[in-house]
């Protein structure tokens, strides 16, 4: 293995451990999941190297982010059978998380 | 938090970050619809946390260990939402519709798939 991809894997794993506690800091997965979509699409239009996009994208936003915790939250409220509530917050986030990506996209595009 | 959750949450992370580059990187699947591979690791995520649902955790220490470090290092939302994204900027709103449906119904299936396996083990 090179010096250069061991430091490479290092940083990957430095920004997932901090992106983890972030996450407990913060507690709120709606909230966690804006600030995630916003940064994805501000940083997809930037042009930086492939090296540091990977960084970012799959070792910070990607650990910042959870599928399960979306998953688990719907569930809890499946499990009380509030049907309407589940369909109206389920397309709702989506809807929301896909115009703040565009916002932050558009914004970096703007700046740069 | 005390000393010893926390190094649970940074083992667990480690595990789940490395197993999802791995999957990012080296499974290529193509059956039927158009799949990704973020979204075959998101169906595998929800189908584990339907297991840790059904075998319903009082521990603090164990529900830190999966859900927080490993499921929460091992799914990713946003690599969902930017491929609706991409398809939200090509406007195919067909296809948005449909990758959104079959995403969200597939990954609820999982999910009770685990649940009710290990309510019938159980």
């Amino acid at each position: 293995m090179k010096i250069k991809n061991f430091i490479y894997i290092i940083y990957i794993i430095g920004a997932c451990y901090a992106a983890t506690f972030l996450r407990i800091f913060i507690g709120n997965n709606f909230i966690i999941s804006l600030i995630g979509s916003f940064l994805f699409g501000f940083v997809i239009t930037k042009r930086l190297s492939y090296s540091k996009k990977k960084i970012l994208l799959s070792g910070f936003i990607s650990c910042f982010t959870s599928f399960s915790g979306f998953i688990y939250f719907l569930y809890k409220i499946l499990y009380q059978g509030d049907w309407i509530k589940f369909i109206i917050l389920l397309h709702l986030i989506l809807i929301i998380n896909i115009l703040i990506m565009y916002f932050g996209s558009w914004i970096s595009r703007k700046i740069t | 938090m005390d000393i010893t959750s926390i190094i649970f949450v940074l083992i667990g992370s480690t595990f789940g970050l490395i197993l999802r580059i791995i999957i990012e990187n080296n499974f290529k699947i193509y059956f039927g619809f158009n799949i990704q591979n973020t979204t075959i690791v998101n169906f595998i995520a929800s189908f584990f946390l339907g297991i840790l649902i059904a075998l319903n955790f009082t521990n603090n220490k164990t529900l830190f260990l999966f859900y927080t470090g490993f499921l929460g290092c091992f799914s990713t939302f946003s690599s969902f939402i930017y491929q609706l994204f991409l398809l939200f900027k090509k406007r195919k709103f067909m296809s948005l519709f449909l990758h959104y449906m079959e995403v969200i119904i597939l990954s609820f299936l999982f999910f009770f798939l685990g649940y009710y396996l290990i309510q019938t083990i159980k």
